[in-house]
């Protein structure tokens, strides 16, 4: 018992807190207090934040018996997510008000998924990464289906929900197997199993079945080729807010908790895994980034952009070195800039029932609304990778982690790919700067999402130019995975 | 090597197993005799005709309710544990335990505000 | 003295950043702020030509600071000048105010048309001044950007077509470049120990034998820096994006492009690909010849058929860049210096041909040869602008083409006859096609009623063209003046791939002498001899 600490659970213990005042207070509130909701949720998020760098850092020592862990990666992480929780909130409230959407619900759910996903990197145990999981996934199945009267959003909500339940179910086989080769979830015990187990002649099928299914069950989460066939719909139909939600966070938080499981649970020497993930990767960034070319639908574009990105990630994984999962770090924050940058812009342009998101809708908006078209110019260029923004420190240190792998191929084929995508983002600069207006059309600019895009975009270059601290805190977030 | 043999022997049943299930729907699809008939397109309800169309309304007040007691049931199949290791758990698992109530009840409280215990 | 060079590269960009807090409809503000700041630049890189030693070939003014790391792994913000890139960059900053003044044609989104040049100027200026090979990288991408909106929203009809083509061949070669450099990077990491993308260590250490580059990876390194400026030059079969873009673009965008990019692409096989690879280059290098006096005819005669006067100075370009490729590719200080001034005449003239295309389009809204016809008349002193530079463009002596393209045609011949033979009747097509084109525009009656309204050049055109022509002049009478700054650091330059030469002929006169091939590896073979 004496491993009890809940000062190393503060951030969770907040936003739980947080998600139970804002969802028992929205019905005693009715509906004329609706940014007293975004308000709550923002100082949950914000102290959250504060919470996470006031929790002691220790590498080495576990809590709650051996379940819980506060190294710098997770911290990293809780602080990121944190952070995504105010960008998120700052972002949809004014959609929120125009959809006349449930407030104190929305708020509360991204509470729930936030702690979720912290739960997800902190945790050193198989079932508590699970929960985690669980936690943030129902949470943002609701969120995908919010509303309520709209067909696309119950359809991208149950489409969700099952291949959810499908990859969730999945993991938790997977667990299961691992449990009975082990006869422990906890990542400690199972890593002492698979180094005595590695010793002998023969590996038991198991231990790696049950690897496996842990790994496509992330695969699906994080909508890596082949797993990946769920998220265009997904994406296209949930609340534009919640799409860019579903993009960065949960996708970040199934990364982390796979990164961890990689590199901490497996031994070292046990590479079965990094072929079939090169093959992952290569198909994810090709498919993922071919198939965002005809999409008409930004939303839609943008979601397979996102499968592309897995893939850029996945070079970080297979590389497995500092560089590469540095470089996954880095590119964590980065994508979050500019995807979450992309997403409030779109959100801001949705329109009275979100639904001015295609191509078309973007017409020569360039010189109508230069404060909106720039700053999205600025985040499609950035997940381009184009120099000075964040997206391209991050591609060219992931890149380079391949190149010091001796992986020139995995590499061409990672830049080639990178060169597709260029095309499909420049497309909506050529909408946007190239054609000439519809007609005007009446757009207000929230002073909330407003700032959030402003801090978007100044962070992209921030990061672009002077990506040393970033790259830093990254590198000392990873280095107890390189160094065991 | 042990690996690939394990997976070639799992491939090896993997095909046995769909080659058996594709020879049997395959054959029967072959071999099996085809009469349609105005009946067998019939719903199937223990051999009477049907009276009533066979998909009537529930108010979704039911599936509410069912779900709302669902999830409370379950909850408090968590206390049979806690109690049967209180002793050793002694003020501290106590005290927990009323921390998970408060977040049922504060559940309940919600869904009491939203409305949803009331049938009209 | 010490930040000279960030000076000239960072001046435009802090015009551009002005311009963004200047209220939308003050445009002769925006041209006004544009103009001084990129007149800055030309002052602050003429201070640079007073201060430059010529009489060495190291690279002067270098700036070294840290710039960013990842672990042990540092990138650093290193720039410097020699003589070749020096003059490219007063090139850039003599080109770029003529382009913006010549721009005042433009009345819609000026401010962001004038930043938008100005970000590009920072670009180019960057690339010709980076040492450290990220740093060139990431000059040589940021320039795309403001060029593709250039093209894009101020281009004309076929726009959206041209700068969407421009952007992704360009980005193809570099984003291969990229894996290039990386490689290169962990290869000299590996075989020394040291880590560092900077140009001038990596070329050292090649010199020096401490980083032995496998024959097979020194040629597809070769290919992949080779690819990105042989698309960028372009070389032939490289070239197909250049009419669309130059035909396309704004007249400014044209002149950049033409004036001033382009260059980058020679610049870089000149800078990177001879010292850095110096054995793949000897081994290409027929191939290379091969295509750029293929895209010299090729260029020549396509010129000659187009209805479109700017299509014709585009195609026109693709015979010029090839005469460039050649010279370089000649390996020897003849070839590159002529290169290296063919790079600055092709700057001034063709971005002149430009301007006095723009300006007659400005006037006729049509560039189609067949609706000018004896606009001499109308417009003497436009066509007398427009003869000086028809004759400095095909290399009649006293003008400044005349001295590169000697220069180039010696090299060849120095090198291989052939060579000089084909690239020389490159000129002849290419005083065909320009005289042909200034005679059915200038000269003979005037046959449409439109051209008799026509006025002539007003001041600010006046004023565009005369610094030009001057130029001309002094280039083509007084070369020295810039042929000997760059001397020394072109024989650097060349020295990798002379040594190459020179290592292969040795090896002939033995293998002549044995009547047997030597099985020792090549590097050892020389010291063997000596």
């Amino acid at each position: 018992m004496s491993d009890i600490s809940f000062s190393a659970i503060l951030p969770e213990l907040i936003l739980c807190i947080f998600g139970i005042l804002v969802m028992v207070l929205g019905p005693f509130l009715g509906r004329n207090s609706r940014s007293f909701g975004g308000t709550l949720a923002l100082l949950g998020f914000a102290t959250s934040i504060v919470g996470a760098l006031l929790v002691p850092e220790s590498a080495g020592k576990l809590f709650f018996n051996g379940m819980v862990t506060t190294d710098a990666f997770s911290i990293f992480f809780r602080v990121l997510f944190a952070a995504i929780g105010v960008v998120m909130t700052l972002g949809s409230l004014n959609y929120l008000h125009r959809l006349k959407l449930p407030t104190f619900e929305y708020f509360a759910l991204l509470l729930f998924a936030s702690a979720g996903m912290n739960f997800m990197v902190l945790s050193t145990d198989l079932l508590l990464t699970f929960i985690g999981l669980e936690i943030l996934s129902i949470a943002t199945y609701v969120l995908a289906g919010i509303r309520r009267d709209d067909a696309a959003s119950n359809e991208s909500a149950i489409k969700y929900f099952f291949m959810g339940s499908f990859s969730s179910a999945i993991l938790l086989y997977g667990v299961a197997l691992i449990y009975g080769s082990a006869h422990s979830t906890s990542y400690q015990a199972i890593l002492k199993h698979a180094a005595a187990v590695n010793g002998q002649q023969q590996i038991p099928l198991l231990f790696l079945i049950g690897f496996g299914l842990i790994i496509v069950g992330f695969c699906f989460k994080v909508a890596v080729v082949p797993f990946q066939v769920w998220a265009p719909d997904v994406y296209e139909g949930a609340p534009t807010p919640i799409t860019g939600f579903l993009s960065v966070a949960s996708k970040m938080a199934g990364f982390a908790a796979l990164i961890r499981i990689l590199f901490q649970v497996l031994p070292h020497d046990l590479p079965q895994w990094v072929q079939l993930l090169v093959v992952s990767s290569i198909l994810t960034m090709w498919i993922g980034n071919l198939s965002a070319l005809t999409q008409t639908n930004i939303k839609r574009m943008l979601a397979y952009s996102s499968i592309a990105h897995a893939g850029y990630i996945l070079i970080g994984i297979v590389a497995a070195n500092q560089t590469g999962i540095t470089a996954i770090l880095y590119y964590a924050v980065a994508y979050a800039l500019m995807n979450l940058g992309a997403f409030t812009i779109i959100t801001i342009l949705s329109g009275r029932d979100d639904r001015r998101v295609t191509l078309e809708d973007y017409k020569g908006i360039g010189f109508q609304y230069p404060q909106l078209s720039f700053p999205l110019t600025i985040c499609l260029i950035s997940l381009a990778g184009i120099p000075t923004t964040a997206g391209f420190i991050g591609k060219f240190f992931l890149f380079s982690a391949a190149v010091e792998e001796k992986m020139y191929l995995l590499a061409v084929l990672a830049v080639l790919a990178a060169l597709v995508s260029v095309y499909y983002y420049l497309r909506v600069v050529v909408y946007m700067f190239m054609f000439e207006p519809d007609g005007k059309r009446e757009v207000r600019i929230h002073p909330a999402a407003g700032v959030v895009v402003l801090v978007c975009c100044l962070l992209i270059f921030w990061f672009g130019l002077f990506p040393t601290w970033l790259l830093e805190v990254s590198r000392q977030a990873v280095i107890l995975f390189l160094h065991p | 090597m042990s690996f690939s043999n394990d997976i070639l022997t799992l491939m090896l049943f993997l095909a046995a197993c769909a080659g058996l299930v594709g020879f049997m729907l395959a054959f029967s699809a072959i071999l099996g005799p085809k009469k349609q008939s105005a009946i067998k397109d019939e719903p199937f309800e223990c051999g009477i005709a049907n009276v009533t169309p066979y998909s009537g309304n529930f108010s979704v007040k039911f599936y509410l309710i069912a779900l709302l007691f669902l999830l409370f049931d379950i909850e408090i199949a968590f206390l049979f544990p806690w109690a049967t290791i209180f002793k050793s758990l002694g003020l501290f698992g106590f005290i927990e335990m009323f921390v998970f109530l408060a977040v049922v009840v504060s559940g309940l409280v919600y869904a009491w505000k939203k409305g949803a215990l009331e049938w009209d | 003295m010490d930040v000279i060079l960030s000076l000239i590269i960072f001046l435009p960009l802090i015009g551009a950043i002005m311009l963004l807090f200047v209220p939308r409809e003050s445009i002769n503000t925006h041209r006004g702020v544009a103009l001084v700041s990129s007149l800055m630049a030309l002052v602050a890189s003429l201070v640079l030509w007073g201060h430059f030693n010529p009489a060495t070939d190291a690279f002067q003014f270098q700036e070294f600071t840290e710039w960013f790391q990842i672990g042990t792994v540092k990138i650093h913000y290193f720039l410097g000048v020699d003589g070749i890139s020096l003059f490219l960059v007063i090139l850039t900053t003599f080109i770029t105010p003529l382009a913006i003044l010549g721009s005042w044609a433009i009345r819609k989104h000026v401010r962001e048309y004038m930043i938008f040049m100005l970000v590009l100027e920072t670009g180019i200026l960057g690339v010709f001044l980076s040492l450290d090979l990220v740093l060139f990288y990431l000059f040589w991408e940021i320039m795309l950007i403001p060029m593709y909106f250039l093209i894009g929203v101020w281009g004309s009809k076929n726009r959206v077509y041209a700068a969407v083509k421009f952007f992704i061949y360009t980005m193809a070669g570099s984003l291969l470049m990229l894996v290039g450099i990386l490689t290169l990077f962990y290869l000299h990491a590996e075989q020394t120990g040291i880590q560092t993308f900077s140009f001038l260590q990596l070329r050292d250490a090649l010199a020096a034998g401490e980083l032995v580059l496998p024959h097979q990876a020194e040629l597809l390194l070769f290919l992949a820096f080779g690819l990105a400026f042989a698309i960028k030059v372009p070389l032939f079969p490289f070239h197909t994006w250049l009419p669309d873009a130059h035909v396309e673009a704004p007249t400014a965008g044209s002149v950049i492009l033409a004036g001033v990019l382009l260059k980058m692409g020679t610049y870089g096989l000149l800078r990177f690909c001879l010292p850095l690879f110096p054995n793949a280059s000897v081994e290409l290098a027929p191939w290379v010849c091969t295509l750029a006096i293929v895209g010299i005819i090729y260029g020549a005669l396509v010129a000659m058929v187009q209805p479109d006067v700017k299509k014709l100075v585009a195609y026109s370009s693709v015979s010029h860049l090839g005469y460039v490729v050649l010279g370089i590719f000649a390996f020897n200080l003849i070839g590159a210096q002529g290169a290296t001034y063919q790079m600055l005449n092709h700057g001034l003239s063709t971005g002149a041909l430009f301007l006095l295309v723009g300006m007659i389009y400005d006037r006729r809204h049509t560039r189609l040869i067949a609706d000018f016809g004896g606009l001499a008349h109308r417009m003497p002193v436009f066509a007398t602008f427009f003869m000086i530079i028809t004759l400095s463009s095909i290399g009649l002596p006293g003008l400044n083409g005349f001295v590169g393209e000697i220069l180039i045609l010696q090299g060849a011949f120095l090198d291989n006859i052939l060579y000089g033979v084909l690239a020389a009747s490159g000129m002849i097509l290419s005083a065909v096609y320009m005289l042909w084109m200034y005679q059915r525009v200038f000269l003979g009656k005037i046959r449409h009623a439109e051209n008799e309204a026509l006025t002539d050049l007003d001041l600010r055109e006046k004023l565009i063209l005369t610094p030009i022509v001057i130029m001309v002049v002094w280039m083509g009478i007084y070369s020295s003046t810039f042929l000997r700054p760059m001397d020394r650091s072109l024989d650097r330059a060349l020295a990798g791939v002379q040594a190459v030469r020179a290592e292969d002929t040795v090896l002939e006169i033995r293998e002549a002498r044995l009547e047997q091939p030597i099985p020792a590896h090549r590097t050892e073979a020389v010291p063997q001899n000596d």
